[in-house]
């Protein structure tokens, strides 16, 4: 039995855990959602800002993190929209509009009201290197040079949006959606420590560590992370999105990987006190 | 079939291609891989080529905006650029270095301001606050308070931002020794030999001269803004009497000036004129809007400012707990609050209007930075005040002279902190307590690793659940449709 399992073909383990996350998808098993308290302080300040107030979203993802943090993107506007904000979408990764337009495709139908370039626009992707640092510097200084025209190739000035919106210093909050660099070090630096401005973000799961030491530090006033904290941003808001369906797969994923763990770790005590053993 | 149905049907087939890849290497694979690589580069190239030379190279230099000139400034970058560029010819490809040399300069200078502050300055902060909030007495915070105060007190008569900043801070400073004074004192009647009433007494007196300092700061502030409303007359004249002018000029080209020009050269003519109108137009539509609710809005003030004159910190009576104080304050910090929140909307409005005066004129935008800087300290302000308030209404519910769990949590991370640094520190031998300390310092990375670990797992679950999701949802679901299944 213990050869067998010690020479196991790691595909069955692939195939494990394709089920594990497979199955929890087809069946939609959904689990609750405990509070998190990174994400329940950003859900407040959006909730208690008054209606009008400037959101300002980077979309600094490509597709190959939509999983994690489109989720993220589409509750926040739910959000933005259902309280009446202005948002303003920027990009720090050039696929970053592409990504801000399909939220908006997904979200506009729900939030009929909403009007391109009244509550909403997409200012497009910014090029720079890739500190970031310097295309937030200019986002910080002046919008409008950052962003002369829209996605949309339309002189950004024309748009009522813009009236009152002339750098990120008269947004009242700006949010990261960030799949690495460029993203959340550059504004939590240019932003939040030159400029004082509020500083939120939304980071994968690898990156998330990371960035615990900035919201510990009290330089980001709210941090989702990973699919969990697209799951509660969107518990909060109560959105029945992508994020919280995912939930139960990954809570089951997890137990598989952590059963695996404690099988391999027990076969190899086992094997250490029985035999020689066969990893040495 | 559509091109959308075509899109899923291939997005499907490649991330089927990728995952093949768990069962061995393969020609799809090698397929979806090289695909995805090429689609990224090229993807990248034409945004890059679409944000850059499109829209701020081309459009501004050869087709720029109605209204706007040539930015003959770009020509710098475009230079520098071509530099880079010249990377490709052996014997110029020193001048890259130019060019780079300005990216790399740019980049390490703000690095070295805003990076330092807050990867190195706040984390340290970070790591001490909470043997800070042990250490400082309230004696050591009513001694900051107090030069808080006298800074406040030195900056009376100058201009108007420096007397909000000190405002600030004072506000700041002022909270903190209370905070921290209050909880030392909770539960002590205010008549008790204990009770720091001296200190207390001292620190609301010098709020109620804050407050005066308040008084008489949003006091030229308004001065500052009824004189941009008095001169708003003048502009909408102005710009009324701007449109009057477009609308001539444009009746004197019909007329006599279009003869001899080309079609081309008519049709660029009428589009400028046009576009100054508009412009103009809106920026009339835009004044209208702005100068009605300026008006309500000085007008909400002067009565909150009214009324705040009969509010004024009061000190706490022999016969008062410092709870039933602590609240009857509270509706002070609220009204406070309102009027910073009229304040700053009225500044943000001034700085609109401000904005439409012609360049060079004596209200224009030179000016603005004054509204803008003091709109984003009432903002300041106001925040710091709503903490404090709930701080204080939870913080008296008991008296907790030391922060235990805090104190511990610091502890904590001071010591992981000093023994990951001593671990990497290898100018002395690790032996006896270095030794130990870097054994230690190994064992608290390897629990850093270990929930990165964690995290990086739930990272790439995701995406499997992103695309299992795809798979058994779009993807199926169009399989189906598309060949009558299910």
């Amino acid at each position: 039995m213990l050869d067998f399992i010690e020479n196991l073909d790691r595909r069955y383990v692939f195939v494990l855990i394709a089920l594990a996350v497979a199955l929890p998808l087809i069946f939609k098993v959904t689990l609750p959602m405990p509070d998190d308290p990174q994400v329940k302080n950003l859900y407040d300040f959006v909730e208690n800002l008054k209606p009008g107030s400037k959101i300002a979203i980077s979309f600094d993802y490509d597709p190959s993190s939509e999983p994690e943090l489109h989720p993220m993107a589409l509750a926040i506007f739910h959000h933005a929209f259902r309280k009446k904000h202005k948002v303003y979408a920027m990009a720090l990764y050039p696929a970053g509009p592409s990504m801000a337009n399909d939220a908006f495709a997904q979200v506009s139908p729900h939030h009929p009201e909403i009007k391109y370039g009244r509550d909403y626009i997409n200012l497009g992707f910014y090029y720079g290197p890739n500190t970031g640092l310097n295309q937030v510097a200019v986002f910080c200084s002046d919008i409008l040079r950052a962003f002369p025209r829209d996605e949309k190739k339309e002189v950004t000035a024309t748009y009522p949006i813009m009236e009152g919106f002339r750098n990120l210093k008269d947004a009242d909050v700006v949010i990261s959606l960030s799949a690495g660099d460029p993203g959340v070090p550059a504004y939590v630096s240019e932003a939040n420590a030159k400029h004082g401005i509020n500083v939120a973000a939304g980071v994968t799961a690898v990156s998330a560590p990371r960035f615990y030491a900035y919201y510990n530090s009290g330089q980001l006033m709210g941090l989702l992370g990973g699919l969990g904290g697209a799951a509660s941003y969107e518990s909060f808001v109560n959105v029945k999105g992508k994020a919280l369906q995912g939930m139960g797969a990954q809570s089951f994923a997890h137990l598989v990987i952590i059963l695996l763990i404690i099988i391999s770790n027990g076969l190899y005590l086992i094997r250490k006190r029985s035999e020689e053993p066969r990893w040495s | 079939m559509s091109l959308e149905v075509f899109g899923i049907l291939f997005a499907g087939f490649l991330t089927l291609c990728i995952y093949s890849f768990l069962y061995k290497d393969n020609a799809f694979y090698r397929f979806a891989e090289y695909l995805f690589v090429g689609v990224s580069a090229g993807y990248t190239l034409a945004r890059a080529f679409n944000d850059v030379f499109d829209k701020k190279i081309w459009g501004p230099m050869v087709d720029p905006a109605p209204g706007t000139s040539v930015e003959w400034t770009l020509l710098i970058p475009i230079i520098l650029g071509i530099f880079l560029i010249l990377k490709l010819v052996p014997q110029v490809s020193w001048l890259s270095r130019w060019a780079l040399a300005f990216v790399v300069g740019g980049t390490i200078g703000l690095s070295m301001t805003s990076r330092f502050k807050s990867d190195v300055i706040n984390q340290i902060k970070a790591t001490i606050s909470p043997f800070q909030a042990v250490e400082l007495s309230s004696y050591e915070l009513y001694g900051k308070m107090s030069s808080n105060f006298q800074a406040l007190a030195s900056k009376q008569g100058g201009n108007v931002e420096d007397e909000f900043l000190a405002l600030n801070s004072f506000y700041t400073s002022y909270h903190h020794y209370l905070r921290v004074e209050l909880k030392a004192a909770a539960g002590l009647d205010s008549n008790s030999a204990d009770f720091p009433r001296t200190r207390l007494y001292s620190a609301i007196e010098n709020e109620m001269e804050a407050r005066k300092r308040q008084h008489s700061a949003t006091a030229k502030l308004m001065a500052q803004m009824q004189r941009l409303s008095g001169h708003t007359p003048v502009l909408a004249d102005q710009l009324r009497s701007d449109l009057q002018k477009i609308e001539r000029e444009t009746a004197q080209f019909v007329n006599d000036s279009a003869d001899g020009l080309s079609e081309k050269e008519i049709v660029d003519e009428m589009f400028g004129l046009e576009s100054r109108y508009k412009s103009k137009l809106k920026d009339l539509s835009t004044f209208e809007k702005l100068q009605a609710s300026l008006k309500d809005s000085v007008e909400s003030l002067r009565i909150k400012l009214a009324d705040q004159g009969a509010l004024s910190p009061r000190a706490p009576d022999g016969s008062q707990n410092l709870r039933a104080w602590v609240e009857s304050e509270k509706s002070n910090w609220s009204f406070y609050q309102e009027i910073l929140g009229t304040l700053k909307s009225l500044s943000s409005n001034c700085s609109a209007i401000a904005g439409l005066f012609p360049d060079g004129s004596e209200l224009s935008t030179t000016k603005l930075e004054s509204f803008k800087a003091i709109g984003g300290l009432h903002t300041a302000i106001g925040y710091r005040i709503k903490t404090t308030g709930t701080l204080l209404e939870a913080d008296l519910n008991t008296a907790y002279p030391l922060d235990w769990k805090g104190l511990l949590y610091g502890f904590i991370i001071a010591v992981m902190v000093l023994a990951i640094l001593i671990y990497f520190f290898f100018s002395t031998e690790h032996t006896g307590v270095v030794g130990v300390s870097a054994t230690l310092g190994i064992y608290f990375l390897m629990i850093c690793f270990g929930s990165s670990f964690g995290f990086t797992i739930m990272a790439r679950i995701s995406l499997l659940i992103g695309r299992i999701s795809f798979l058994i949802g779009d993807f199926w679901n169009t399989l189906t449709a598309l060949f009558g299944g299910g």
